[in-house]
């Protein structure tokens, strides 16, 4: 009598079901279902106890893959004479595909796909992590700095496959880190994976390898432009934001125009950027005791306090201009003279905080607090950790406020505010 | 013959469903106004058993270009840039229904799969399908005919265009859910797929939801005559069944002469096949095609295929349509055969100079052929490999069906590494109570429905059972609340609008039709004004609200009528008389009249 544990996935077996007997392919059994495959393709997911198992007719290998992968992946395509780009994976719906056994998207290590489409670059790839990024950590930009370092060291440009999640928080703490850079630092995701035809992240990795062919000396971020095949955008890490959960054109440089574009095979930069150094420097330290706390009304006093204590630095994202409730002032003033940073940035996301236009804002300066002109929360965020982890306590406020790797717009342009073009 | 005797014909059955799509809240119907259009290509992947799908390789080795109209009945979920929403309702309650009264095994579980379409046909490449019964049957005249399965997927991008490595498709239909029966292949001959298909429809209609539309039916017929399982995709009239399988009956025997002829020349594999570039031998040619594949950058490549000769085109033999259909597939025209030349401008001196290049005997075809040279290899190894496949009469493959009854090659068949999980898509649970229920949402047998139109609505049950059959039971019903008049709505329905239809070669749209009858309900219209408000409607295409304020539709009073007549008695030369006079008067005027009216306004003349 053979028993559905005996079976392994990708196994031919008969069932009988609903009085007829059928031919298929074993795939998974759990504690009331069993999916198997028709010869037609379809899964049926059946209830245990409606389906007989007949017989095993072909057991599949005990790895249990039916048919071995089909290796694509190349560690390196040699193309003499060519620009050489190292690929860095992280994971990420880029580097993911598809779990056929719980039918879940799971980071994958066959990165291989990608090294087809590109012809005129030489690529060499490393796998060095394998997450989703909502599961980043400033521990893992540390090390994720270190490998890129060692990467630049040996090739023309970098580019990093990250989820793209956290991408900007990332990419920011990136640029933070390199004061000084002998390539391109390119970061690349998708909004659709890779198992599927119409997935991003082909076109996306072609445009980023080409973007890290050229002289930019910044952090950057390659995601499609618009809804189309056809071109790609690069963003400067410290100003762009994922602001939409889905399409493949998510990513916007906020406040400014994209930094580069990519289309039909070649790459266009749009100056001002810093341009490629002579040498790899990196400042390799992140204090992660700072919190982000968005304002909201009602927040109370309470809450907030909890959100403050214990942290050497607090982004608050307040509203419009850069405020909060009066009833949060005291405590503000409090944290403040004990030490704590307490730094300003808005939730309008475009536009500078300003706090000297109404009362509640001149009462937040005599409270103590750091106003951040235009720098994007999540960037603030990520500076505060750098900044407390590379320079004495004295220098903060001032290195906050100067702008280290443009994260801070000096003159705001009329028209690149708004979202889809 | 013995490939007629041999014959299996099972068939896929595709219903639209009116009530919006199935992965998003985007309403069916639409404007023609287009919002806008981005382009993709796709790319081919590996399926979860590890290897690539040979269909979608193929259609990723055409790599095509494809540009997409949003319509404004679409949103973020058709253009691929947001994930499914949850499965209608409607459209599965629809499906459900279906399976039952087509006596399926409902699954307790719904499982929708990802089946791999790279023609740029989906944005996604893939369709969302999922099986929702299995196991079921239909009665038929000559026995009940096995159901395997009934599926509910979404419909796939119109195509617009097609051409020069682009592909523009309209986002309207993508999808739109349908709900597609299988049968098993046991169905007997044609005359028996056409009974099965309509004892299908029948259910599928009855059971509400379904879209009345020019293409909101279609079939697939899958026919072997054992030389392998030929998909026939496309199908748009049942009428056409018959054609479309006697036209594939043909071309199976003639490709069966083709194989043993050419294996007696002692085949086409005696050698491999040589490409030669033959550019330089055209330079001058007259032949346009030629030329213009040349001034565009293209090259000419010819080929000697072994013991092909007079096998290309002559007689009953077709193998230069197979491959001409194969290349086309890739956006190519130019190509031409030794069986067709001297000809299309290439002449016999530039024929006999090609034929002694490419040692071409009497035994053997020359294929000549002008494409990009990117696309050359490619070409050639798909050319060299489905002669091979034809050749030893594995005709497995999918083709679509042409207006005419014939088919043309598609793509090659699909195969299981085709289908992947949608991991967007939770399962959706059934349960047995909820089957249940739906057990009374089940339509009656065709007959009993029959019956009971005829009664409803004083009908004849000859009428009846052409409403039923022609799946025009909800129509009657609903334009019968708007309008109560249901023999003139049937006749209207039946007879009117299909003429009118002809006519002016144009169809009206339900929901105009919907808002005519309406109109004709409110105003109460006799039958001859709203014969004449949808001929206004088809002639000048017309809203029906534009129309319903024509001149040309108010009906002539009394009055009026009576002023005519008078003048007609008074002109005629011949007699007008009692038999003739409602011809005359319609001679005389475009209006719409009630003749019953105008006959007794005659009578009362007459008397006079
Ligand atoms: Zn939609």
């Amino acid at each position: 009598m053979v028993d559905w544990t005996d079976v392994v996935f990708g196994s031919a077996i008969k069932f009988s079901y609903s009085g007829t007997e059928y031919e298929g392919i074993f795939i998974h059994c759990d504690d009331d279902i069993v999916t198997v495959k028709l010869s037609n393709g379809y899964n049926l997911a059946l209830q245990k106890d409606q389906i007989n198992l007949v017989k095993i007719i072909r057991k599949a290998p005990e790895n249990g893959e039916a048919v071995p992968q089909q290796k694509l992946a190349k560690d390196k395509i040699r193309n003499a004479g060519k620009k050489h780009v190292s690929l860095l994976a992280t994971g990420g719906t880029i580097a993911s595909k598809v779990d056929y056994k719980t039918g879940a998207v799971s980071p994958s290590e066959d990165i291989g796909f990608i090294s087809d489409r590109v012809k005129d670059v030489e690529v060499s790839s490393e796998t060095i992590d394998n997450i989703l990024s909502e599961n980043i950590t400033p521990e893992k930009w540390i090390y994720m700095a270190g490998k890129i370092r060692d990467s630049l060291n040996r090739s023309d440009g970098c580019i990093v496959f990250h989820g793209t999640d956290t991408m900007s928080y990332s990419a920011s703490a990136i640029s933070f880190m390199f004061s000084d850079q002998t390539g391109p630092i390119v970061f690349v995701g998708s909004q659709r994976s890779s198992d599927r035809p119409s997935s991003d992240a082909f076109m996306n990795a072609e445009g980023a390898i080409h973007m890290a062919t050229t002289d930019f000396g910044e952090v950057g971020i390659a995601m499609h432009r618009n809804l189309s095949d056809e071109s790609i955008s690069m963003h400067r890490a410290v100003r762009s934001r994922k602001m939409h959960t889905s399409r493949r054109d998510a990513f916007r440089s906020i406040g400014e125009s994209e930094v580069g574009t990519y289309s039909h095979g070649s790459v266009r930069l749009l100056p001002p950027y810093r341009k490629t150094g002579v040498k790899n420097e990196i400042k390799q330290k992140l204090d992660p005791s700072v919190s982000m706390i968005y304002f909201y009304p009602s927040l109370s006093v309470e809450d907030f306090e909890g959100m403050v204590s214990k942290k050497k630095a607090v982004i608050i994202m307040g509203t419009g201009l850069g405020h909060v409730s009066h009833s949060l002032i005291p405590s503000i003033t409090q944290a403040t003279k004990e030490g704590t940073k307490i730094l300003m940035t808005s939730q309008c996301l475009y536009g500078s905080v300003n706090l000297n236009v109404y009362s509640t804002g001149r009462d937040l300066i005599r409270a103590g607090i750091i106003p951040l002109r235009n720098m994007l929360p999540e960037v603030a965020l990520v500076k505060a950790m750098y900044v407390l982890g590379n320079y004495a306590e004295e220098q903060f406020e001032e290195m906050m406020k100067e702008n280290l790797r443009g994260e801070i717009i000096e003159r705001e342009q009329a028209l690149v505010f708004g979202g889809a073009d | 013959m013995g490939l007629r005797s041999r014959i299996k014909i099972g068939l896929e059955i595709h219903f639209q469903v009116s009530d919006g799509k199935l992965f998003c809240r985007c309403p069916t119907e639409t404007s023609s106004n287009e919002l806008f259009r981005f382009e993709r290509r796709m790319i081919a992947t590996t399926s979860e058993m590890g290897s690539m799908d040979r269909a979608a390789k193929y259609e990723m080795e055409r790599n095509l270009l494809s540009e997409y109209v949003a319509s404004e009945n679409s949103c973020l979920v058709e253009y691929d840039e947001e994930p499914p929403h949850e499965v209608d309702r409607k459209a599965l309650k629809a499906a459900l229904i279906a399976s039952l009264a087509l006596n399926c095994k409902v699954l307790n579980n719904i499982f929708f799969m990802r089946k791999v379409v790279v023609d740029g046909s989906n944005t996604s490449g893939f369709q969302r399908t999922a099986i929702i019964a299995i196991n079921g049957w239909v009665a038929t005249s000559r026995g009940k005919v096995r159901i395997s399965s009934v599926s509910l997927e979404e419909d796939s991008a119109r195509l617009l265009e097609n051409g020069d490595g682009r592909s523009i498709y309209s986002l309207d239909r993508l999808g739109i859910p349908l709900i597609e029966i299988a049968t098993e292949p046991g169905i007997i001959d044609e005359l028996h797929a056409v009974e099965t298909a309509k004892a299908i429809g029948y259910f599928v209609q009855a059971s509400g939801f379904s879209r009345m539309t020019v293409d909101a039916i279609r079939q697939d017929v899958n026919v072997s005559f054992g030389y392998g399982r030929v998909e026939i995709k496309g199908v748009q009239k049942l009428s056409l069944i018959p054609e479309v399988i006697s036209y594939e009956l043909s071309r199976q025997e003639s490709l069966h002469d083709i194989s043993e002829k050419s294996s007696q020349y002692l085949g086409f594999y005696r050698e491999e096949p040589q490409v030669h570039d033959v550019t330089d031998m055209f330079r001058e040619t007259g032949s346009k095609i030629l030329l213009s594949n040349i001034r565009a950058g293209n090259r000419i490549y010819a080929t000697t295929l072994r013991g092909m000769g007079g096998l290309m085109k002559s007689g009953k033999y077709r193998m230069g349509k197979e491959l001409a259909d194969l290349v086309r597939r890739y956006g190519i025209k130019g190509l031409f055969h030794s069986d067709e030349l001297p000809g299309y401008g290439i002449t016999q001196e530039e024929v006999d100079r090609l034929w002694s290049k490419m040692k071409k005997t009497d035994e053997d075809a020359v294929l000549l052929i002008a494409c990009p040279t990117s696309l050359s290899e490619v070409l050639f190894i798909e050319i060299f490999s489905r002669m091979a496949k034809l050749l030893q009469m594995d005709l497995t493959e999918t083709r679509f069906a042409a207006d005419d009854g014939s088919t043309f090659f598609l793509r090659p068949m699909p195969g299981r590494e085709r289908m992947y999980p949608e991991t967007d898509v939770p399962i959706l649970r059934i349960s047995d109570e909820t089957i249940h229920v739906m057990r009374n949402d089940v339509p009656l047998p065709m007959e009993e429905t029959i019956s009971m139109i005829s009664r409803d609505y004083g009908l004849s049950s000859q009428d009846a059972s052409v409403i039923v059959s022609t799946f025009r039971k909800a129509q009657l019903e609903e334009l019968s609340s708007l309008y109560k008049h249901p023999k003139i709505v049937a006749r209207f329905i039946m007879q009117t609008l299909p003429e009118l239809e002809k006519k002016y070669g144009r169809k009206i749209e339900q929901h105009k039709l919907t808002r005519l009858f309406t109109i004709a309900g409110e105003k109460n219209w006799i039958r001859e004004v709203l014969e004449k408000a949808a001929d206004l409607m088809l002639s000048g295409g017309l809203d029906p609200d534009a129309v319903a304020g024509e001149e040309e539709l108010s009906q002539l009073g009394e009055d009026e009528l009576r002023n005519i007549m008078v003048k007609l008695l008074a002109s005629s030369e011949s007699e007008t008389n009692e038999r003739n006079i409602i011809a005359r008067v319609k001679k005389e005027t475009g209006r719409p009249f009630d003749a019953a009216q105008a006959m007794k306004v005659y009578k009362s003349l007459s008397k006079v």
